[in-house]
């Protein structure tokens, strides 16, 4: 661990163009975060948010900047080294917890792993065991649609940290869930990074859950605006 | 005399015919063959012209000639019933020969021939103020149509005249529920026109045909209209006529008169019509007396004028009807009525043929009888092609 | 309804132009090939009532004779007998001619002048006004008129000579005239028709004194009177018999091949229509939130119901109008293929080209947009009863779906069992087998979605241990989707099932010839006179030739045969008479009266021997008599066996030559077998006899090789156009697996991008995707491998029974099984390209913008 921030993004803009219109998301946005952080982003509807985390997590490609993680440019990354980089270094968790219809519990939790090309067998103990760590190991071999929301959710987590990410990207993961469940799910989810010491940044316009981050960023308009630390 | 009329309806096909040859040839010579028949329109090199007189020669004569281009049997009559029914009839077979004897090729097939038969059947009804005309075609081959002179008999499939005794002949046709069967008896022998039957029609040498009559042919017999069955007597008349070539470019037409008097006399007259509306000077006729002698008549010896003017409701022809025939030599002078007016044949050539009842006088003594008048070319001009 | 509710049908139509552009590919496909068969159908239905028309005219009697014809005699009695009814005589054959394109065109020897009421070509003004021809019939020999339109094509004008090659000797002709019919149709009539005088035929075909039959028009008022009258007159073995029972003879030979043409031309229509119905389906399936809002601002149920159906309506019109001009294209090929087919099997057409009835056009146009509707209505239901505002999980809606797959594979298991059992157990006819046939099909293929999910959690296992999560997540994924990719699968499966079907029918077909041919070619070699086309009746070989041929070097046996066309009760029979004391051994008896050698000898005896097809077609059996009109009247014949044979559907009748040569007084031979000499060159000994004897008759002499070459090159030529609607049936199939998987794809974008993000990589996308589609491809064709087997013996053991009277044996071949799986994969596989390089041009975030 070094003084060097573990990501780093620098003069970060990308645009989306809509028919003949095109909109810029983010503008020359720039962020340091340290290693183990935790990071809110606050921001409305379409301020840019899901934008940052889809870049972060390369799976959208920026216009221009730079985005750094421990040490590896992912801008200049191809698809392919990006898919690995993804693989291997990031957990998601999404709104709609976006879980495989067809798939059981415990086998989408070990989706990441076997699609990695982790032996089955160790995949399936791996993702046992997270399924033991958000209270669902009994629910392993049902299939998603027979969760509640916040079930489905929790399943998410341990699919989002099955593979022992650097970085957890959550995007908005209480927004389809009532408060009650969303505490839980947030207390899930900070208990599971913290302890491992992982980053997570999370996009959110829940000041309540922005409150729980060691940083809140704000979003506005495409740039970045350090609100304070609620350390 | 001439029914040049006849020449048409025969022209009709004859042109058909003649335009064909005009086109093409048979194999081997075909090619030199076709090259001399494309050199003139009209087929006439090669048959036999009359171009002057000749006697004739009985019986051969009654049959065909088929050296000539052209032939016709021409059978027409007035006939009654016992209570006096008026019936008129014609029945006419015309021959036409495709190609010249030197041209026509030796062929193996029965159905192959170079004569063309066309036949008119027409009867007119007067009670029933009908008339009904027929017309058919065939090959003079297979027996299906054709002439013979002995036994004389002429016929197309079953239309027909034949000799059944001397001077005797049995005349049959029947169509569509009409049905007509006669024993004619000649009364005369066979009468030649113009010079011992040379009949001049033109001035240029071969325009002319060879042509006598049985004028006065007695009939007995019965007519059959649909279920309906009349036992007829009267009398008949014959023309036979054959040549190649007739009518000069600016003749039309012709109006032709077959009479019947009741003291036993025949007369025959034609007009000739011209383009500018004249009397052709080769217009003419025969005086057949009780006896059988002739005496012709030329253009200047007689006058036929008409008195109305018919017009018919099939073609919209205008045909002069009713007519007064002056012939000074004969102190003859006949007024002819039709016994219908709408006697026209509206067929492949239209024409108007027709019984006409006669009365007037002679050597100042009343005379009566009855005839047939052919009226020709009024329905379409014939432009002198013929 | 509001306009703004189109805007919705239309944007989206506009927005999905790929879906678009693929259902209207998937109509048109559809109704091109339906139209295209039409057309040939008609266009051949056409040409064939034209030729009969040209030949028959309007006669509704004719008198005929044996093979030697009507004495001249007996029609100029007949035309002096005072009938006065139209009669007409006739003398026909066939030419050919290098001036004239070489093809065989019929020569018609009339009488002019009996001609107009019969046929009116002759007579139209114009005809008369270029004063052709009629008067040079009589005097020139040789002198033949033909169409204008022919004299245009090949240049020829009145007075031009040409070669006319009659009975396998040239001899010239002579154009006297061109006719120019009335109107149009008698104009497309007489295209290739040739006309003479009756006296030119005579002479041409060396038949002196002889007419072939005499045509009557008998009124309908006291016609059995006037029939009377005209048979009092007849000499003994002259039979006068209904125009019409020749012309649905002729009707009938080629009525079966359409039905079966239009069967196989709507199949593709069928293909079509799961279609149309999959990607209906799925755009509504993908609207249903749309659907729902619309309901919930107050849209009525039956406003979506119109819309959708609307949206159905405009691309079934498009689609529609662009399968009749596709159609229409094809249908030209086609066209050429049908009447080469009846050229070779049935009957000569005077008439080729292909004629466009208006009806095709219509019905093809009717047909597809009774099939878009058709195909839409159900999911035009499901969108009018959307809930307004209910929002659906997907799993909600598969579950339900699930159901409603078991239902429709029970009720496609009963409709393919009551289809058999009709089929297997009821004597129906041919357009109702068809029927049946699709019923099965179709039927089987409404099982295939249901077994399809059934069958994946097993497939998911054994591909996960295979080859990881991917093996499991594709046949789940092909289950889950089970009931939207289920039209599209059962088209599939439709589509390779009956290729498998036709390509067994066929291979088993060609099987059997084989062996047939086997069977009865024992000689060395074969002759007969050339003709220009196959179907034409056989023509004598000159009796010196055949003096020559029996005392040719080298030859050590020579049979003779006579094949004629001959009357009966029944209409044309054709016999085949010959003298061969071995061809009772030599035949493949269906069922026979004793052993061969006794079968044989009651054949010489005077009994005969009928082949299969006569035998179905007039419902004769082994022990009846069947009778036949002779010179010496109507005679009966005893039947001792029936035996195969596929020369004709019309069937023929055998018997020993001395029989026919008694009873029909003809001489005459048309063609002869003869063996070779031990040690003999049968090659040499053919082409010196062909170059030897066509000196005086053109013949065809053939090696048994080179017979049976040709005749399985007739039988392939039969079949081009069934492999050619095959091959675009599979291509409307293939069309929907690709726009069944589009669609697919597009619904599960979504699911793409959380794959992505959780680290699917791009090989594994592909490997997805084609697992797929792959899979659902070969679900297809391995379903399709019972199907295809049942409906090729359907095709053998039934349709081709009931339609030319056939039976066939099955001859099992891997081939078609092995090729059919292929194409299905292939099939699924290509599909799956498109879909899988769209997926994987997009950009997870792009993809999980659904959000």
């Amino acid at each position: 661990m070094t003084d060097r921030p573990f990501i780093s993004i620098e003069e970060l803009s990308k645009s989306y163009t809509e028919g003949e219109r095109t909109h810029a998301v983010l503008r020359a946005a720039s962020l340091q975060i340290r290693r183990g952080e935790f990071v809110a982003l606050l921001g409305s509807s379409g301020s840019g948010k899901s934008t940052l985390l889809n870049l972060l997590s390369g799976i959208d490609a920026a216009d221009s900047g730079a985005i750094w993680v421990e040490g590896q440019d992912l801008i200049a990354m191809k698809e392919a080294e990006r898919t690995l980089f993804r693989r291997r270094h990031i957990g998601f968790v999404f709104q709609f917890f976006n879980l495989l219809p067809t798939l059981t519990v415990l086998e989408n939790v070990a989706l990441p792993l076997e699609l990695a090309g982790g032996s089955a067998k160790d995949a399936r103990a791996k993702a046992q065991a997270l399924l033991d760590q958000v209270g669902l190991a009994n629910r392993a071999a049902s299939y998603p649609d027979l969760l509640s929301g916040g079930e489905q959710q929790r399943v998410a987590l341990a699919r989002a940290l099955v593979h022992d990410p650097l970085l957890v990207l959550a995007d908005e993961p209480t927004g389809n869930l009532d408060e009650e469940t969303g505490s839980q799910v947030m207390d899930l989810l900070e208990q599971l990074t913290r302890q491992e010491r992982k980053n997570l940044v999370m996009a959110t316009h829940n000041m309540e859950n922005a409150r729980r981050a060691d940083r809140v960023v704000n979003v506005r308009e495409g740039k970045l605006v350090e609100s304070g630390s609620n350390v | 005399m001439t029914k040049p009329l006849r020449i048409l309806l025969f022209l009709a096909v004859v042109a058909a015919v003649a335009t064909a040859l005009y086109f093409s040839f048979p194999a081997r010579e075909a090619e030199e063959l076709a090259a001399q028949v494309r050199a003139t329109p009209l087929v006439m090199e090669g048959f036999t012209r009359a171009s002057q007189p000749r006697p004739f020669d009985f019986p051969m004569d009654l049959g065909p000639h088929g050296d000539y281009r052209t032939e016709w049997w021409y059978y027409i009559g007035n006939l009654e019933t016992e209570d006096g029914r008026h019936f008129g009839f014609e029945l006419t077979f015309f021959r036409v020969a495709l190609l010249p004897p030197n041209l026509a090729t030796s062929r193996s097939s029965e159905w192959a021939t170079n004569q063309i038969y066309m036949a008119h059947f027409a009867l007119t009804d007067v009670a029933g103020s009908q008339f009904h005309a027929f017309q058919r075609y065939s090959r003079g081959a297979l027996s299906l149509a054709g002439a013979q002179a002995a036994p004389y008999r002429v016929w197309l499939e079953d239309w027909q005249v034949e000799q059944t005794g001397a001077a005797r002949y049995l005349l049959r046709a029947a169509n569509a529920g009409l049905a007509i069967e006669l024993l004619l008896t000649d009364s005369k022998g066979p009468v030649a026109h113009g010079e011992e039957g040379y009949s001049q029609k033109g001035p240029e040498q071969g325009n002319a045909s060879y042509y006598y009559s049985q004028t006065r042919l007695l009939a007995q017999g019965s007519i059959h209209i649909a279920d309906e069955v009349f036992a007829v007597s009267g009398t008949a008349w014959s023309d036979h006529e054959y040549s190649t070539s007739v009518l000069s470019t600016n003749q039309v037409g012709w109006d032709w008169f077959a009479i019947q008097l009741e003291d036993g006399s025949e007369v025959m007259l034609y007009y000739i019509r011209r383009a500018d509306g004249s009397i052709d000077p080769f217009s003419s006729g025969t005086l057949v007396a009780q006896d059988g002698s002739t005496q012709s008549l030329a253009r200047q010896d007689f006058a036929i004028e008409s008195h109305t003017i018919w017009r018919s409701p099939h073609s919209g022809a205008e045909y002069p009807l009713g007519w007064t025939i002056t012939i000074p030599s004969a102190d003859l002078q006949l007024e002819l009525t039709p016994f219908l007016l709408d006697q026209e044949l509206n067929l492949s050539t239209i024409y108007w043929e027709g019984a006409v009842q006669i009365s007037g006088t002679k050597t100042g003594q009343p005379v009566a009888g009855v005839g047939y008048v052919e009226l020709t070319g009024y329905a379409e001009p014939f432009s002198g092609d013929f | 309804m509001p306009a703004s509710l189109f805007k919705v049908a239309w944007s989206y139509l506009l927005a999905h132009p790929l879906q678009t552009i693929l259902m209207l590919l998937g109509i048109s496909l559809g109704v091109a090939v339906a139209v295209s068969v039409d057309v040939a159908n008609a266009s051949a239905s056409r040409a064939f009532d034209l030729s009969v028309e040209a030949v028959v005219g309007r006669s509704t009697h004719y008198i005929s004779a044996g093979p030697n014809g009507i004495d001249e005699a007996v029609y100029s009695d007949l035309r002096r007998a005072g009938l006065e009814l139209p009669i007409a005589p006739i003398l026909s054959l066939y030419v050919s001619s290098p001036d004239l394109g070489g093809i065989a065109l019929q020569l018609l020897g009339v009488d002019p002048f009996a001609e107009e009421p019969f046929r009116n070509y002759l007579y139209s003004e114009e005809t008369r006004a270029n004063a052709t021809a009629i008067g040079a019939f009589y005097s020139l020999p040789g002198a033949i008129l033909i169409s204008t339109e022919l004299g245009e094509l090949y240049g020829l004008a009145p007075g031009d000579m040409v070669q006319l090659n009659i009975g396998g000797r040239a001899t010239q002709g002579v154009i006297a005239g061109l006719m120019e019919p009335r109107d149009a149709l008698s104009q497309r009539a007489l295209e290739y028709l040739v006309l003479a005088d009756l006296s030119s035929v005579q002479e041409l075909s060396g038949r002196l004194g002889v007419i072939e039959r005499i045509d009557l028009i008998l009124p309908e008022e006291g016609r059995a009177a006037a029939l009377q009258r005209v048979e009092d007159l007849l000499p003994a073995g002259l039979q006068i018999l209904p125009a019409e029972g020749r012309n649905l003879a002729a009707d009938q030979m080629t009525s079966a091949f359409r039905t079966n043409l239009t069967a196989l031309s709507l199949l593709g229509l069928v293909v079509g229509l799961f279609l149309i119905y999959n990607t209906m389906t799925f755009s509504v399936v993908q609207r249903r939130q749309t659907f729902g809002t619309l309901r919930a601002l107050g849209v009525s149920g039956r406003e979506i119901f119109i819309l959708v159906l609307g949206e159905a309506l405009l691309v079934g019109l498009v689609g529609s109008i662009l399968g009749v001009l596709l159609g229409v294209l094809l249908g030209r090929g086609a066209v050429e293929q049908v009447s080469q087919t009846i050229n070779d099997i049935f009957f000569t057409l005077t008439v080729r080209e292909a004629s466009l009835p208006l009806s095709s056009l219509v019905k093809g146009a009717a047909l597809g947009l009774a099939a878009t509707l058709l195909a839409a209505w159900i999911p035009a239901t499901e969108a009018a009863n959307s809930p307004p505002r209910r929002i659906l999980s997907r799993s909600q809606l598969e579950l339900l779906s699930g159901k409603i797959l078991g239902r429709l594979a029970l009720l496609g298991a009963s409709m393919a069992a009551l289809s058999g059992g009709l089929l297997a157990l009821v004597e129906i006819g041919l357009i109702a087998s068809f029927a049946c046939t699709f019923g099965v099909t179709i039927g089987l293929a409404l099982t295939t979605p249901w077994i399809t999910q059934r069958l994946m959690p097993l497939t998911a296992r054994l591909l996960g241990w295979a080859i990881g999560p991917l093996g499991r997540l594709a046949p789940r994924e092909v289950a889950a989707s089970a009931s939207r990719t289920s039209p599209a699968m059962a088209a599939l499966m439709v589509a390779v099932a009956v290729t498998i079907g036709a390509s067994l029918m066929i291979s088993s077909f060609r099987g059997s010839v084989i062996t047939w041919l086997d069977q009865i070619l024992s000689n060395d070699i074969y002759g007969s006179v050339a003709g220009a086309s196959l179907a034409e009746p056989a023509v004598p070989i000159e009796p010196q030739l055949i003096e020559r041929i029996i005392s040719w070097p080298g030859v050590e046996a020579v049979h003779l045969l006579r094949n004629i066309e001959v009357d009966s009760p029944y209409g044309p029979i054709t016999i085949s008479a010959n003298d061969n004391p071995e061809d009772g051994a030599e035949q493949l008896y269906v069922v026979k009266q004793g052993s061969e050698s006794e079968v044989w000898e009651a054949v010489q005896a005077g009994a005969v021997m009928i082949s299969e097809p006569l035998a179905n077609r007039l419902g004769l059996r082994m022990g009846n008599s069947i009778m036949l009109f002779t010179p010496q009247g109507e005679q009966s014949f005893p039947i001792v066996a029936v035996f195969r044979d596929y020369t004709s559907s019309q069937g023929n009748v055998t018997m020993w030559l001395e029989t026919y040569r008694r009873l029909w007084n003809d001489q005459a031979v048309t063609a002869f077998s003869a063996r070779v000499s031990p040690g003999g060159d049968v090659d040499a000994l053919v082409q010196a006899m062909s170059a030897e004897l066509s000196r005086d008759q053109f013949l065809n002499v053939r090696s048994n090789a080179g017979l049976r070459a040709e005749t399985l090159e007739v039988f392939d030529r039969t079949f081009v156009i069934t492999s050619a609607l095959q091959i675009i049936t599979t291509g409307v199939a293939f069309v929907g697996v690709l726009s069944a998987m589009l669609a697919l794809q597009l619904e599960k974008q979504r699911q793409m991008g959380i794959l992505k993000a959780i680290g699917l990589s791009l090989r594994q996308l592909w490997v997805l995707t084609l697992l797929e589609t792959g899979l659902i491809g070969a679900v297809a064709g391995l379903l399709a491998l019972p199907t295809g087997y049942i409906v090729a013996e359907i095709l053998l053991q039934l349709i081709n029974k009931r339609s030319f009277g056939w039976s066939l044996q099955m001859q099992l071949d891997s081939a078609p099984f092995i090729q059919a799986l292929l194409i299905a994969v292939t099939a699924a596989l290509l599909a799956g390209l498109y879909p899988a390089f769209r997926a994987s041009r997009r950009s997870a975030a792009e993809a999980m913008r659904f959000d």
